[in-house]
């Protein structure tokens, strides 16, 4: 008897099960207090809780949006059934708009109807200039207007459809001062952390800061959330003349965590009915019924507490731990209850407080073992850079942790509370799943190897189809609200991802210094006399020449000639239109000058300041990528525009920036891809180190990587070959079959390990293995598969992948751990030489 | 104290006064050329071409082209150049200077000027004026310096932007990827080159 197990059975014996009462009781002080901390969990999907920790991607594109005024906006479309320019419809699309401006937290509304017309009608820039129409002033001509907005590029494709049925009001926020505030203070103590100490003032404020930057996201995050609701309801009220739909990145945020909340709700209570009712039939006793729910309702209630306390933020990524939690103690439990039944069967006299004893001595060093495992292949998330995957991992870590404390504690306790009852045997063991794989691997064995190779195979030609896309309008069934949202956006609007490219124009600065020493030019009074020429003095008219419009018309034609890009807007947008009204010719520089002049003010602000940062020598281009695109392969486009921007128009690499929200997507995905998958090797290897510490013996911990593989590979292969991508959602289902396969394998190979002790006979240890182990795997498996096939009736596609391959990678690991596994301990014999053969 | 007191207050009087005088005398310097080139530009009888010769006659001496050209390349890229260059892009761009100015001003054959009053800033005159024609009316802003001898154009504001700066930005571009050498040949090619 080891060390560890005398020390469990001391404590188990005179601590734990000396008094259950009292351990129940603390038991429920620790989840009520856990439960309490549970209030602050919270589940959050905004490009902050998305993005890697140090991404410098981040804090550019936090720059780029404050530099151009760049607002986070909602996107509502109009397609109303009448003509778009009738009265009727401008009358609501008028109060449509009144409406929505008046609501509290909302800045601006830009629609058809306040942006300024610049071709109705046509004329000469100045005069055009001194009296903008919109279609509002009274004085318009709506046939002109209806001209300008079918053909204009500063409005088709943005505000209305190029059929001119469908139109967009862009309902803008304010930018959030204080968020950026918090953020910046909270993100400087944050890098001072990581580079040197914080003094104990320091730690203090850092806690405040942290604290007050949550308590306010949340806060904003409610607002906006609230904001969409209303916005919602005031919609309501305009569909009987039109369909409308709601979209923009900060609804999707919203809506993602309003489906996977929708889908805890409603799946969780689908999850837990389908799964008492497994329970009930695997077990047909009340108690075996009452304990595993019991037992996972107090790991998810702490875990909750402890996300809460520990301020971890749930992200999509993680979202899932509940279910993950859920599973990982039915494992555990399962195998208590079957190790348990086992016992009292062939101990029907056996007390209580005995049976309980053993049982939790007999199972706590699988059991810690397959959770010490597990914890190392979810510890592998720790190593990569992106904040959510980090914490996901802590999550797992913990959760695992809790899960074993909550059910070695709560089983026994529980159990000691109850009766014994009579022993229960296992029905139809002959013909059961596990008999049968224990006589099909004595009878096939060559076949299953053979079977398991080529399924290797298959698996990894699968798996070198996978492709890293993430695509938030394939999140979602075709019937919802959300999704024809987004089509009606992406097909008639130009697109949903915002995508920026950001170019710095040559400054001639530069080539002036060589040119010139400064001693020289500061001894020329002349110029002194004459500095209202200094160019710090003169207006930012005179930046916009002819060559830099050339070299953004380039640059914009590239963009929007790629078939992935909507629209594109950037100066060359506004500029086509004023080559337009100067009679088809290119603006020269006094032109340009003169036309920047002219502009009202509040028109720069929609027209000019998005496009361009004069100070920084610097023009944006805001594209947005059709993310329903089916040939869109993010990360190639993003490459793509990059090499060409570059290597064909001749672009400095330091000058060219892509940010946007599918840039950080996108770094954060590669940067999960790298992370889960291109280190799923080095993750084996960790497994292998385990299971050779484990079990100390370099044979035993190669053949349990075997199945391991086969799980793994399986899931990621059926991945490859249905063309399901690895998303930031799916992409953690690879580290799901790990700790799933796991927990199969070292169960299978610890009692192997117990079983051949009786006679040292392989074939008869699996015979043994199966009915006992065997039926713990299977019961287990069973109960997680049916309980989580529900998931398939979500509409949220993620969760029903989640549900369809978590069980996938159950049902491989279950076969694979009677199969392959046995049959490879046969051949292998890992154990030692068999003592001749009595089956 | 109270010769000290009228001291200073002659002295703001009689610095009041030049300025004054400096104001006339500018808008006068002004006045007299353009009302001289409106003439010429209503003489229906004379070519074009010979209108073109007689308003750069008038108009000559009020401008300080040189400056202007100096002031183009500016007091980053001026210093830097060798003599001979400076003065082979000051006859080029004086050339082209005089080549738009009388493009765009021979276009006004009925055209008259109104002028604003003067504004003194610093040691120059702003005169702000207005050309109005049948169908337009463009503001247009003279700056003028006192030279050794007369008060001088150093600059044209039209509707607010200065073709000194104009011309700058356009200099600044070719520079951004070219060498002073690419600056002239474009001066000695044509206008819209």
């Amino acid at each position: 008897m080891t060390k560890l197990h005398s020390l469990a059975r001391h404590f188990f014996d005179k601590v734990i099960l000396d008094r259950p009462g009292l351990v129940i009781i603390c038991l429920l002080l620790v989840v009520a207090f856990l439960g309490y901390k549970a209030k602050d969990f919270r589940l959050d999907a905004s490009a902050e809780t998305l993005v890697l920790q140090n991404d410098k991607g981040l804090r550019y594109s936090r720059l780029i949006d404050s530099r151009y005024g760049l607002q986070d906006y909602l996107l509502m479309t109009y397609a109303s059934k009448d003509d778009l320019f009738s009265d009727k419809v401008l009358a609501n699309l008028t109060r449509l708009r009144d409406e929505l401006k008046q609501l509290d937290r909302v800045s601006s509304v830009v629609s058809i109807l306040d942006v300024p017309l610049l071709e109705s009608p046509p004329g000469p820039v100045k005069e055009l200039l001194s009296n903008i129409q919109t279609l509002e002033s009274p004085t318009v001509d709506k046939k002109l207007a209806r001209i300008e907005f079918s053909n204009s590029p500063l409005y088709q494709n943005v505000l209305v459809s190029p059929d001119l049925k469908t139109t967009a009001l862009q309902i803008k926020f304010p930018i959030d001062e204080i968020y950026q505030d918090l953020l910046a203070r909270r993100n400087h103590f944050r890098e001072k952390q990581a580079t040197n100490r914080l003094s104990a003032a320091e730690v203090a404020e850092f806690k405040k800061v942290t604290a007050q930057f949550q308590k306010h996201r949340d806060k904003m995050k409610k607002a906006r959330h609230q904001d969409i609701a209303v916005i919602r309801s005031i919609m309501d009220n305009y569909r009987q003349d039109a369909e409308l739909f709601l979209g923009g990145i900060s609804m999707i945020a919203d809506d993602l965590i309003t489906f996977i909340k929708n889908d805890l709700k409603t799946f969780g209570l689908g999850v837990l009915f389908f799964l008492v009712v497994t329970l009930g039939v695997i077990f047909r006793k009340l108690r075996w019924i009452f304990l595993p729910m019991l037992c996972c309702a107090f790991s998810a209630i702490s875990m909750m507490g402890l996300v809460g306390l520990f301020g971890w933020e749930i992200t999509i990524i993680s979202s899932n731990f509940i279910s993950l939690q859920l599973i990982i103690t039915m494992a555990i439990t399962i195998h208590l209850i079957v190790r348990y039944r086992e016992l009292h069967f062939n101990n029907p006299e056996a007390e209580q407080r005995k049976l309980i004893l053993d049982v939790v001595c007999l199972m706590l060093r699988p059991c810690l073992y397959a959770a010490l495992t597990t914890i190392a292949g979810f510890g592998s998330l720790l190593l990569c850079d992106i904040r959510p995957v980090i914490t996901f991992g802590w999550m797992m870590s913990a959760g695992i942790t809790v899960s074993l404390a909550a059910t070695f504690l709560l089983f026994p306790t529980m159990l000691m509370l109850m009766r014994k009852g009579t022993p229960e045997a296992r029905q139809n063991s002959h013909f059961s799943l596990t008999s049968f794989l224990a006589r099909f691997t004595e009878a096939h064995g060559v076949m299953i190897l053979v079977v398991s190779c080529i399924t290797l195979i298959i698996s990894v030609i699968g798996i070198s189809r996978l492709v890293v896309e993430n695509s938030f309008i394939d999140y979602f069934k075709d019937k919802t609200e959300i999704y024809q949202g987004m089509i009606v956006i992406d097909q008639n609007l130009g697109g949903t991802t915002p995508l920026d490219v950001i170019i710095e124009l040559d400054k001639p600065e530069a080539l002036a210094q060589k040119l010139a020493p400064e001693t020289d030019a500061q001894n020329d009074d002349e110029f002194d006399e004459f500095d209202e020429f200094d160019e710090a003095r003169y207006g930012d008219k005179y930046w916009f020449t002819s060559n830099k419009m050339a070299q953004v018309e380039k640059i914009h034609d590239y963009l929007d000639s790629l078939p992935e890009t909507g629209k594109v807007l950037s100066l060359e947008t506004i500029m086509k239109i004023a080559e337009k009204l100067n009679n088809g010719k290119p603006l020269d520089n006094f032109e340009l000058a003169l036309l920047y002049s002219k502009i009202p003010n509040k028109f720069k602000s929609t027209v000019l300041k998005p496009y361009v940062s004069v100070e920084h020598d610097e023009v944006r281009f805001s594209i947005r990528v059709r993310d329903s695109e089916k040939s869109l392969k993010r990360d190639k486009l993003l490459k793509k525009i990059q090499h060409d921007l570059i290597s064909i128009l001749g672009l400095e690499e330091e000058h060219v920036h892509l940010t946007g929200m599918l840039v950080l997507y996108n770094n954060m995905l590669q940067s999960l891809f790298s992370s889960q998958i291109l280190t799923l090797g080095v993750v084996i290897l960790a497994l292998k180190s385990m299971f050779l510490i484990l079990f100390r013996s370099l044979k035993i911990a190669t053949i349990a990587i075997f199945p391991n593989l086969l799980s793994i590979g399986a899931v990621l292969g059926v991945m490859g070959w249905l063309n399901i991508p690895l998303d930031m959602m799916t992409i953690t289902i690879a580290a799901i079959s790990i700790g799933i396969a796991v927990d199969d394998t070292i169960h299978y190979i610890h009692r192997f390990k117990q079983e051949f002790r009786v006679d040292r006979n392989y074939i008869n240890t699996v015979y043994r293995s199966h009915g006992t182990i065997g039926h713990a795997n299977y019961y287990k498996t069973v109960t997680i598969i049916i309980g989580f096939s529900i998931l398939v009736l979500s509409n949220f596609i993620p969760s029903i992948y989640f549900g369809l391959l978590t069980g996938l990678a159950m049902l491989i690991a279950l076969i694979a751990s009677l199969t392959l596994l046995p049959q490879l301990l046969v051949i292998f014999k890992p154990f030692g030489p068999e003592v001749g053969v009595n089956q | 104290m109270k010769s000290l007191l009228y001291a200073v207050l002659s002295l703001l009087i009689l610095s009041q006064t030049v300025m004054a005088d400096d104001k006339s005398a500018a808008e006068e310097a002004l006045k007299s050329k353009l009302e001289a080139v409106l003439l010429v530009l209503q003489k229906e009888e004379v070519e074009h071409e010979a209108k073109k010769k007689e308003i750069i006659e008038i108009v000559s001496p009020i401008f300080d082209f040189s400056l202007m050209a100096k002031l183009i390349l500016g007091r980053k890229f001026w210093p830097g150049l060798v003599k001979e260059k400076k003065e082979r892009f000051t006859e080029l761009f004086v050339k082209r200077l005089k080549e738009s100015y009388l493009e765009n001003l021979t276009r006004y054959t009925k055209a008259r000027i109104v002028y604003n009053a003067p504004i003194q800033v610093k040691r120059k005159i702003y005169i702000p004026t207005e050309l109005i024609s049948k169908d337009d009316k463009i503001s247009m802003l003279y700056k003028l310096y006192k030279s050794k001898h007369n008060w001088k154009i150093y600059d044209i504001e039209i509707e607010g932007v200065s073709i000194v700066i104009n011309y700058r930005s356009q200099v600044n571009q070719i520079l951004s990827s070219g060498t002073i050498d690419d600056l002239l040949t474009k001066l000695e090619g044509p206008e819209n080159q």
